[in-house]
């Protein structure tokens, strides 16, 4: 694909980490947050962990301002993971807002960095998760840093394991993905990385491995040739959050993941709304038409000139609709049918909790 | 020797509403059908449970008094499950050996990789001569979507390449699915026909995806069986699977159906007689 064909989104490059409980998320959050304001670069940080117990870095917007994971807890009598999906969407309903903030801010910004819940799968695998995911994508350049925690990964089992479930979330979430090998302080990444250039190396190590819990069969080889297809597409560097090595590179990898968003998902989402545009302007065109029709039936004599002067403008402002009213905004915004019902659905039910609330509407 | 089922899959994916589905399906068909819960954080069960992990440890407690978060809570219940095996232990031997046994286990993907309890558990229950399958739970929500579908799978996969036991995925809530996109997945069979039928245009990924596809089918792990809570038949489709697996039917002695009405000794040639009208 030539360079010059690829339309380029403005703004600053969204970067989710996500990764395995334990990885170092938030210790590299942390990290990138110091690094940052060492070296002067703009960035705004976002967390999205409601039971981190202490995040030592002041958040731009923080899920933990918005909801209390105790009082979830408390209130709706959950345990700690449905709690962590229930703060998880309580917050959702108002992502509204918060991309509001962003697009009023993004000149100021060239990076936003994301925390995400230390359970994986509380994010990439709940809706709320990917209603969000799929907001920041339809706007910014987005693109997810998969944090790996390198010392676990020694053994190729476990390494195969999360190389495989690093994939499954490429296609669950459609964004660039860049693997993000962390505590390289305490382990060099370089044995990780010989295996993925070297299937062949890969092979030699799942041989050798004789670790108690090792367990190989014909399927673990044919996956890691899967992988080797994996690693084609996948970006990756070599950080420690501990130490702060490897952070230089890390902004490049953001850099690099942007382009990559403009060829792949970026494109997808522009022809997206493309033809929603093209929908709603057909739509606007035909009831046109329909009115025209009824006025010209109705008064035959002063037809066509007051309407259009009257409806023109309805017609003009829907296509850019994002700005003002929140609701409107999702609705443009996102292409998802199921992410919006969600969204609109979800508020209801939570008011429904508050007894005056129930007892207003049914007098009313 | 009893005959387990691993029932694993992400949270939300109805591990606990499966196994209370099939402890039913037993109840009725007066096959003894136990769970067993291995999920410290699991609220609101809605099955008898025989043994239960919170017996000895949640991770309310572990959070409460240790002063851990929700992830390191687990780990260490989880731990501490393995620690004292013998408390498992002692509660497998109390089943009889045709006993059907379903494990509902906690959700997190760091439970089989990252901190490898699950295999070191399912080692363990090996060794004590307990016969086990995996059955992964898709949220077959994933079907509408090829990308979504690839997640699925392989989301599950890298939990069970961690376990060396045999597989097979239920794909649940299919009540909530179109039936004639149940149907045609179903019917095709195939991951490659099957993406090759959808529509796909982020063509970066097209190589890898088709790929993977072939993987799924090569080692034919697209032996996806259907599943919704609200369908009778469902169950004993998915016990018929696992018992292929677990080769309860090879092994399981010819049981004479209980005594309901109370009657005195019976006739084993008619039992067995009943017992083919049962099964026909």
């Amino acid at each position: 694909m030539a360079e010059g064909e690829v339309e380029r989104t403005p703004g600053p490059v969204v970067a989710l980490l996500i990764g395995m409980a334990g990885s170092g998320k938030s210790t590299l959050f942390h990290r990138i947050h110091y690094e940052a304001a060492q070296t002067g670069k703009r960035c705004y940080f976002i967390n999205l962990d409601p039971a981190a117990l202490e995040v030592p870095v002041e958040a731009n917007i923080d899920i933990r301002d918005t909801v209390d994971y105790k009082g979830v807890m408390r209130e709706y009598s959950l345990g700690p993971n449905g709690a962590i999906v229930t703060s998880l969407n309580l917050f959702a309903t108002q992502f509204g807002d918060v991309m509001d903030i962003l697009d009023e801010r993004t000149k100021e910004f060239d990076y936003i960095i994301i925390d995400t819940p230390g359970q994986i799968e509380a994010f990439t695998w709940s809706a709320s998760g990917q209603l969000i995911a799929e907001s920041l994508a339809s706007t910014l350049a987005t693109c997810v840093v998969y944090v790996v925690d390198t010392p676990r990964s020694r053994s190729p089992a476990t390494f195969m394991s999360n190389m495989v479930y690093a994939c499954s979330i490429l296609h669950k979430l459609r964004l660039p993905l860049v693997a993000a090998f962390n505590k390289i302080d305490v382990q060099p990444p370089e044995t990780c990385f010989s295996w993925m250039d070297d299937f062949e190396a890969f092979h030699v190590a799942l041989d050798e491995d004789d670790s108690s819990e090792a367990y190989v069969t014909s399927l673990h080889r044919s996956m890691s040739l899967v992988l080797d297809e994996f690693y084609r597409v996948l970006d990756r560097v070599a950080v420690s959050a501990a130490t702060g090595e490897g952070i230089d590179n890390f902004w490049a990898k953001l850099d690099a993941s942007r382009l990559l968003y403009d060829e792949t998902y970026g494109a997808e989402i522009r022809r997206k709304k493309a033809d929603y545009r093209k929908r709603h302007d057909d739509n606007v065109e035909e009831n046109m038409a329909r009115l025209r029709v009824d006025v010209a039936e109705l008064d035959p004599d002063s037809q066509p000139p007051p309407p259009p002067a009257m409806v023109a403008p309805v017609s003009n402002t829907p296509p850019r609709q994002p700005p003002p009213p929140p609701a409107a905004t999702k609705g443009a915004k996102s292409p998802d049918e199921p992410a919006v019902a969600y969204v609109r659905d979800a508020p209801p039910r939570v008011r429904t909790r508050s007894k005056q609330d129930t007892r207003a509407s049914s007098s009313s | 020797m009893p005959f387990g089922v691993l029932v694993i899959g992400p949270a939300g994916a109805g591990k606990t509403r499966f196994c209370a589905a099939l402890q039913t399906y037993g109840d009725v068909q007066s096959r003894s059908i136990h769970v067993i819960n291995l999920d410290p954080a699991a609220e609101d069960i809605p099955y008898r449970t025989d043994v239960d992990v919170r017996e000895i440890v949640t991770v309310d407690d572990a959070m409460a008094e240790l002063k851990f978060g929700p992830n390191g809570g687990l780990v260490y219940c989880m731990e501490y499950l393995l620690a004292h095996s013998e408390w498992l232990e002692e509660k497998l031997l109390a089943f009889a050996p045709e006993d059907t046994i379903l494990f509902d286990c906690p959700g997190q993907l760091e439970l089989y990789t990252h901190v490898p309890v699950m295999p070191r558990l399912v080692a363990l229950m090996q060794r004590w001569d307990t016969r086990l399958c995996v059955a992964y739970m898709m949220d077959s929500v994933s079907l509408g979507e090829p990308s979504k579908f690839i997640a699925g799978a392989l989301a599950g996969l890298s939990a069970m390449l961690q376990l060396p036991l045999p597989r097979l995925t239920v794909l649940s809530k299919t009540d909530l699915l179109a039936p004639d996109v149940l149907e045609e997945f179903l019917e095709i069979g195939s991951a490659t026909t099957f993406l090759q039928t959808c529509d796909n245009r982020n063509t970066k990924f097209l190589k890898l995806t088709t790929v993977i596809a072939n993987l799924l089918d090569d080692h034919s792990l697209l032996s996806y069986v259907p599943f919704s809570i609200h369908d009778e038949d469902s169950p004993s489709h998915v016990l018929t699977y696992a018992d292929q697996l677990t080769q309860y039917t090879d092994e399981a002695e010819v049981r004479i159906p209980r005594d309901i009405e109370g009657e005195e000794e019976e006739d084993p040639d008619t039992a067995f007689k009943a017992l083919m009208h049962h099964h026909r």
